[in-house]
């Protein structure tokens, strides 16, 4: 057996292998920038996507995709929690390229209400306070740059949303964010 | 100059790892500044012994009487009233009066439990005559989160664990000095292990070092049998070390009853009469009010811990747990928490007892690589290669053993804080199986040994501080929190 391999090096690769495992489990989360949020606390209650805000301070998170309904919460998978416990909207402004003409499906889940629209005009809403439902919202797109919009509030209790995508006659759809073959973020 | 360093490193590196100990246990221990766990009752008791108020309670009194002993001489709390302590066992946060500074209760078990940090450092010190190994191990007594959070209250543990450690420090140093055994070192040992169980009954466990000692003292008779003379010794050597203990538990226990010089609010915790007449005859220092009164403490005690309730995994919220899942740190308990909530972000102080998985599963694995030693001596009849580390390993891994295995008949509920004690077994067995494995280098001073250790060491202390937040209660969020929820075994609950 060679001079270095004793029991020596076996504990230090044991104390090394441990150490990569615990910085492994501690670094932080990273995803890339796709999607800007931004989270707008609400002074007063909020009880419909419509009402009139009161925002008492307001900050930004970005996101890679809209997956954002987890363990009941506004969670990411990897980010973790997004947002505030209660009382908050959240505003989406997104330019993206459409590839492919056609019609398009958007399925949008939300707890509790959103407003969604595209090139300005309103695809979706749901107005009230819900527990985490998803509705289709269909929607002709022509090749070339879009903008999408959404609002979405939390008032109380679970929360969290998502926003899919899909050409009609694709095999699966996407999450808002994520690149296929038909959209471009 | 650097000779001169390295010629006294005796000295200063002890005292180095006592000032670190004393940093990290002592920065800031007035903080909380409310109860938590069992200091709505420590803290009771410590200000009854201030005021004389009679009362009797599951614990021995040595524990309570240092934690009023550390009011008395630092609380800073004169001026305040605190009349409703005495009134109660269990004190209401709502009872402490405003702006009660919390340092004086907590000063004996957080200044105890940091200097015993010399005790660990001398007795692997004398074992292993290696200062670096001696400090290195040192560590996992100075920065185990549980042990951190635990001894930073005015409870009985960080108390307990310096007369432990003072007591096997007594112990290695009469097995290590080269001297034959007598008479005084039994008594001197009995002093201390009764300093032990007279804070907590679950140090019996050290009787165990009489045991052993007398092993090495007859250890010539052993292997010859010859009975008679093992007998003769057993004569003279049981008495030697029971009689200290005895008196220590006893002159504690007649402390604590002449203190007892007012009943409060008509409790009198089913006293018998002849006790109650000294007390009101203000006599609870007379030798009757002992004698009546030793009796009804130790009543009161038993009818106490038979009242305790047992282990229920199904009701929400229950703190304890099987002792089988203490090594791995099976449950954290939460002691207390804090919510606060700042530009909409939830943050949450926790004090919580947790473990420090560097040291605990480390502990873990020694006592596991110990007990396959003993087996391949015992068993397979392998040779060992150090016959004096064999037996401190053997020593070590007995006391750990002894006390779960007891533990394990317990019906009661029991929380994993009362692991605190085997864990400190286990960190000396773990320096023991480390000198075991690593003899020769330990021997040869090897520089790839030490750093190893010292690799060892960061990863503790680099641990310790991931987990601090709990230790110290330092404000974070649901995502750190989730950060430090690494096992699903801990069972901690996030505070929303």
């Amino acid at each position: 057996m060679r001079a270095w391999w004793n029991k020596n090096t076996v504990l230090t690769l044991l104390l090394v292998g441990v150490a990569a495992a615990i910085l492994l489990r501690i670094t932080p989360p990273f995803v890339s920038d796709v999607v800007e949020l931004k989270i707008v606390k609400n002074k007063a209650p909020i009880s419909r996507i419509d009402q009139e805000r009161e925002p008492d301070y307001q900050r930004r998170v970005w996101v890679d995709r809209l997956d954002l309904f987890h363990k009941n919460q506004l969670r990411h998978t990897k980010l973790g929690q997004i947002g505030y416990t209660d009382n908050f909207f959240i505003d989406i402004d997104h330019t993206f390229e459409v590839l492919e003409g056609g019609e398009y499906r958007f399925l949008i889940g939300s707890d509790d209400g959103f407003v969604a629209k595209i090139d300005g005009e309103e695809i979706c809403r749901f107005n009230t306070d819900r527990p985490y439902r998803k509705q289709t919202c269909m929607v002709e797109l022509s090749e070339g740059e879009h903008r999408f919009e959404m609002a979405y509030f939390q008032g109380g209790g679970f929360s969290g949303f998502s926003v899919e995508y899909m050409p009609v006659g694709a095999e699966r759809p996407h999450f808002f964010g994520e690149d296929s073959d038909a959209v471009q973020f | 100059m650097l000779q001169s360093i390295a010629q006294t490193r005796r000295f200063w590196v002890p005292a180095l790892v006592l000032l670190v100990s004393l940093l990290v246990y002592g920065v800031n221990y007035g903080s909380p500044k409310s109860m938590f766990w069992d200091e709505n009752y420590h803290i009771t008791s410590g200000q009854k012994y201030i005021d004389g108020t009679l009362f009797m309670e599951l614990h021995p009194p040595l524990g309570k009487l240092l934690i009023g002993a550390g009011e008395a001489l630092f609380g800073g709390n004169e001026d305040l009233d605190k009349r409703a302590f005495n009134r109660t066992d269990y004190l209401d946060g709502s009872d402490v009066p405003e702006g009660m500074s919390f340092t004086g209760f907590r000063f004996a078990s957080t200044f105890l439990m940091a200097t015993s940090v010399l005790f660990f450092y001398g007795i692997v010190w004398r074992i292993t005559r290696r200062t670096w190994v001696a400090a290195g191990f040192s560590a996992l007594l100075i920065f185990d989160n549980a042990l951190v959070v635990h001894s930073r209250a005015a409870m009985l543990e960080g108390i307990q664990l310096f007369f432990i450690l003072a007591a096997l420090y007594y112990f290695v140093h009469i097995l290590t000095r080269g001297k034959p055994l007598r008479l005084p070192q039994y008594a001197w040992l009995g002093v201390l292990v009764g300093l032990v169980v007279s804070v907590k009954l679950n140090g019996a466990v050290l009787l165990l070092l009489f045991v052993m000692v007398w092993g090495v003292d007859q250890w010539d008779n052993i292997k010859a049998w010859r009975w008679k003379a093992m007998l003769q010794r057993l004569a003279t050597t049981v008495p030697a070390a029971v009689l200290p203990i005895i008196a220590v538990f006893a002159s504690l226990l007649y402390v604590h009853i002449a203190l007892g010089e007012n009943i409060v609010g008509n409790k009198t915790y089913k006293a018998s009469e002849e006790y109650l007449e000294e007390v009101r005859a203000d006599r609870s220092h007379s030798l009757r009010a002992f004698y009546h009164g030793s009796l009804d403490n130790i009543r009161y005690m038993l009818e106490y811990s038979d009242g305790v309730a047992r282990l229920d995994i199904c009701k929400p919220g229950e703190n304890g747990s099987y002792a089988i899942g203490w090594p791995l740190g099976n449950k954290s308990i939460n002691y207390r928490w804090d919510k606060n909530t700042v530009n909409g972000e939830v943050k949450v102080r926790y004090i919580q007892i947790i473990a420090n998985p560097i040291v605990w599963f480390s502990v873990a694995a020694g006592i596991v690589l110990s007990i396959g030693l003993i087996l391949s001596r015992f068993v397979y009849g392998n040779p060992v290669k150090d016959n004096r580390q064999f037996y401190w390993v053997l020593a070590f891994t007995t006391l750990y053993v002894s006390y779960m295995t007891a533990i394990l008949q317990i019906d009661r509920v029991m929380y994993l804080y009362h692991y605190l004690v085997p864990l400190v077994f286990g960190m000396l067995n773990l320096a023991m199986v480390f000198t075991y494995i690593f003899r020769d280098d330990v021997i040869a001073n090897r520089r790839h040994t030490m750093i190893n250790l010292g690799l060892f060491v960061l990863l503790v202390i680099g641990v310790f501080a991931w987990f601090s937040p709990f230790s110290y209660g330092l404000p974070i969020n649901e995502d750190q929190f989730e950060a430090r929820n690494w096992f699903e075994l801990w069972q901690m609950n996030v505070v929303r």
